[in-house]
């Protein structure tokens, strides 16, 4: 249990990540690797599944989501731990995969992303023949 | 950018978001309620409790996340158990009009203020 006692006018800042002059913040994710397939699943509070773009190019995952602001301008907010905004994340695959294959999901602010490897980096089982 | 097979730098990003209470909270008013936000993705209603008394508010509950069968973790950053937060407001909390609602993976609380607790504007009579 962790208490918090809430003052006025008083705010614990977050520490989002700075690029291009706009604030993102970075997803948490599992990535758990299968003999077949990758499945990426990440926290995406506040995202609905028309704000998720997903691309992939030259062994580079790029996800990013917008996340709707969710209080209006002018909030007289009495304290913050964390901030809303645009999601990004990068994962470089040294894996080939099949982009076509790639299916995305997004529940209840949870991303799942199956990502299939490419033929030629399945993980094939060697029949040993006995003589 | 995250190599799947590890990055120690990628790791310390990360685990920045969580370096403080989870789940984390925002709150503001409007005058006559006080509204707590939680970020809680994977998490159901059912997962989660709201309990108010005098002028605290205790969000807890579980959020669990399955392991997938047949594999190997790379990467587990999304945090997982049990957590409880407690926020001492300012006012007294009117317990029996709370509103608790989830969506995408954000709950968010009304608390409105008890009556003596709500803002008045006193009558100034001319003398």
């Amino acid at each position: 249990m962790s208490d918090t006692a809430i003052q006025k006018n008083q705010s614990a800042s977050t520490t989002p990540e700075r690029m291009e002059q706009q604030t993102y913040y970075t997803p948490l994710v599992d990535i758990l690797e299968k003999d077949d397939s990758f499945v990426f699943k990440a926290d995406l509070p506040g995202v609905r599944p028309e704000d998720v773009d997903i691309r992939y190019e030259n062994g580079v995952m790029t996800l990013s989501a917008q996340a709707q602001p969710r209080q209006s301008p002018g909030t007289n907010y009495i304290w913050r731990e964390y901030g809303v905004g645009p999601f990004y994340r990068q994962f470089i695959l040294s894996v080939p995969i099949d982009p076509n294959g790639i299916n995305a999901e997004l529940k209840n602010g949870e991303l799942t992303l199956s990502v299939p490897k490419a033929e030629s980096a399945k993980t094939h089982k060697i029949p040993i023949k006995s003589t | 950018m995250t190599d799947v097979f590890g990055n120690a730098l990628e790791d310390l990003l990360a685990a920045r978001a969580f370096g403080a209470a989870f789940p984390g909270v925002n709150v503001w008013e409007d005058g006559d309620n006080a509204f707590v936000e939680a970020e809680l993705p994977g998490v159901t209603m059912d997962d989660i409790e709201v309990d108010v008394m005098g002028n605290q508010v205790v969000i807890k509950g579980e959020r669990n996340i399955p392991d997938e069968p047949g594999g190997v973790y790379r990467r587990r950053e999304r945090p997982q158990g049990k957590f409880s937060r407690r926020l001492t407001m300012p006012w007294d909390i009117d317990a029996d009009k709370v509103e608790a609602m989830l969506q995408l993976g954000v709950l968010t609380t009304k608390l409105p203020k008890s009556e003596a607790a709500k803002p008045r504007k006193v009558p100034v009579k001319a003398a």
